[in-house]
């Protein structure tokens, strides 16, 4: 434990180490976070009227991009079934980043939605024992649930491999590999769950629609990998851990696949809602 | 990663990994920590605008309302009418009306004899406190009358931001929407926190010291019955009605969601909802459902009555209807 907690210290030294373009990176992002808290204290205060929001359009960015970096943090499971499934040794050079990207993406859903709340202060309400937790009746409480629950998956799977890497030793299999397995099941999960959230209601033509969770899952499939390529470009030049052309073409070919499913099934979409004029589509003719 | 990979070029020990910490690049740290948190205090400055009881700890704590007990329930009453009497300047008489036995409110609307006047819309404002910048602003209001096309049910192809000089307008009818308190209800449905909830006499009531402000209801709902506190509710105190109930219409918070009550600190005594009392036309039925002498039960069962948006299954307490 006091070993483990010394890695962590150690990984906290090294956060703070780097040459001068690591700085200015840092620092850069450093000052988006800063503006991000004061716009939010400014919103804690003055209330969601901030946004711009209203009660006609009472959902807006903070819900679209939690959505969005919950397909991102699926997405990671493209990395891991090559690696784990098919046993591509290639892949598991670099398996470890997709795991990465999904903690820091899961963070950043959770402090979306956080961010999204009108009533921050009263966050104790959706968790037991403190709060009344409407499970399983709302999917939202499911989401709450997959997604914590893929956060701590991946940190313990993340964090695991790389400290049996600091102590160069090999990681025990059945101490990582069942999280692994498990890991691929709940990235679809989380993303089928945060598409009923939508589906789920009837109430909206739009989003009561079974292709719902096939589209967030083909369409994340295709932009994961696609961030998860430029991320490795990036690493390949700026520094000195190497990363071969196998691990891109994989996952090239994973987008490739992903996207041709993507977009069969944005045709058939459009053919339901063009091909006869109803009135559900009527603002898009 | 069941080995350890080859491609690490140069195997460094820990020593060098971590540059040793000397007196420079310790200053070179704690300029930067002592900026950032600099940066971050500064960036958090605008907290410091919250008004004094706007975050107590008795909030914080407080339990869900149907956990109260009776003598917690008392305290917070109390607390929230001293709240009242200090930001507003009004002393409430706030009370938590419970449902009646043997009583199941139920509201239908004669869509033959509305006019599209939005005088229930208003009344529904000067009843239940909502925010306004002028009297005349019924965004918050609980109800939408909606400007239909003749030979149009849809309620997409309506406006409710008609202004027209008079009313009725040629080729147009008007269907008043708000709360159906729904028999199977979506909203309450996919509360995360099980803020918002059925009462016994069928009136979904939301808690305002409970609600986290996720807006899911808002998005769950077919009839746009609900309405977000965006900002801390603005009223004048000459506007502020004091006849309160708990889980209607006490002054809200801000972000909190609200809607109709079917004015249950009105109804719950015996009175009429404040849209019906005020209907010029007289085309609003309010009742008990479990009564077969009501009036409502004589709308239902003798005129041609229908619900909105029957398909999505919400089974509405709310019906409209035509005379003729």
């Amino acid at each position: 434990m006091r070993a483990y907690l010394t890695f962590i210290w150690r990984i906290w030294l090294l956060s703070w180490t780097g040459n001068r373009r690591y700085y200015a990176w840092m620092g850069l992002l450093t000052v988006v976070a800063v503006i991000g808290a004061n716009a939010w204290a400014h919103q804690f205060v003055e209330g969601l009227q901030t946004t711009g929001l209203t009660n006609q359009v009472s959902w807006g960015a903070y819900i679209a991009n939690f959505t969005f970096l919950v397909g991102v943090a699926a997405a990671a499971v493209m990395l891991v079934i090559p690696a784990y499934i098919y046993k591509k040794e290639h892949m598991h050079e670099v398996v470890l980043f997709g795991e990465l990207m999904a903690i820091a993406v899961i963070v950043m859903c959770l402090l979306f939605v956080t961010v999204d709340l009108g009533r921050p202060d009263r966050f104790l309400h959706m968790i037991p024992p403190f709060g009344v937790f409407n499970f399983p009746g709302s999917i939202l409480s499911w989401d709450v649930i997959v997604l914590n629950g893929y956060l701590l998956l991946n940190l313990h799977i993340a964090g695991y491999l790389l400290y049996c890497r600091y102590h160069q030793r090999k990681p025990t299999k059945r101490f990582y590999i069942p999280f692994v397995f498990l890991s691929i099941f709940w990235a679809v999960s989380i993303h089928t769950v945060t598409a009923f959230l939508y589906v789920g209601l009837a109430g909206r033509p739009f989003w009561h629609h079974p292709l719902v969770p096939a589209r967030f899952l083909a369409s994340a499939f295709v932009a994961g990998p696609g961030l998860m390529i430029l991320a490795f470009q990036i690493i390949r030049k700026a520094m000195r851990f190497h990363i071969g052309d196998a691990p891109i073409v994989t996952l090239r070919m994973i987008m490739t696949v992903a996207m041709l499913i993507n977009m069969f099934l944005l045709g058939s979409e459009l053919f339901t809602e063009f091909y006869y004029p109803t009135q559900h589509a009527a603002s898009a003719h | 990663m069941n080995e350890i990979p080859a491609n690490q070029q140069s195997p460094r020990t820990l020593e060098q990994v971590y540059r040793p910490l000397n007196r420079r690049t310790f200053l070179k740290g704690g300029a930067a920590t002592v900026a950032g948190m600099a940066g971050l205090v500064a960036a958090l400055k605008p907290l410091l605008a919250l008004e004094k009881g706007d975050l107590t700890l008795d909030d914080l704590l407080q339990k869900h309302y149907r956990e109260l007990k009776p003598d917690e329930l008392q305290r917070i009453l109390k607390s929230l009418a001293d709240k009242c009497e200090q930001e507003r300047g009004v002393r409430p008489n706030l009370r938590d009306l419970k449902p009646l036995d043997g009583v199941e409110f139920g509201y239908a609307l004669n869509l033959t004899r509305c006019v599209g006047c939005r005088r229930c819309a208003h009344a529904c404002l000067k009843e239940n406190n909502q925010s306004r910048d002028r009297w005349d602003d019924i965004e918050m209001s609980y109800i939408r009358v909606l400007e239909m096309n003749k030979g149009a049910i849809n309620v997409e192809t309506s406006n409710h931001y008609y202004a027209p000089e008079t009313v009725p307008q040629k080729d147009k009818y008007y269907l008043p929407v708000q709360c159906h308190q729904c028999r199977q209800s979506p909203c309450t449905k996919v509360c995360p926190v099980q803020a918002t909830w059925q009462e016994k006499d069928g009136v979904v009531v939301v808690d305002y010291n409970w609600c986290i402000g996720c807006r899911y209801c808002m998005a769950a709902c077919p009839y746009d019955a609900r309405r977000f506190n965006y900002k801390k509710p603005t009223i004048e105190k000459a506007a502020i009605n004091p006849n309160q109930g708990y889980l209607s219409n006490r002054l809200r918070p801000k972000g909190v969601v609200e809607k109709c009550t079917f004015c249950l600190h009105r109804t719950r005594e015996g009175k009429y909802p404040a849209c019906l009392e005020v209907c010029p036309t007289g085309a609003r039925v309010f009742g008990n459902l479990l009564d077969p002498d009501s009036e409502i039960n004589y709308i239902l069962n003798n005129k041609r009555v229908y619900v909105l948006k029957e398909e999505v299954g919400t089974l509405p307490r709310f019906y409209y209807f035509f005379d003729k």
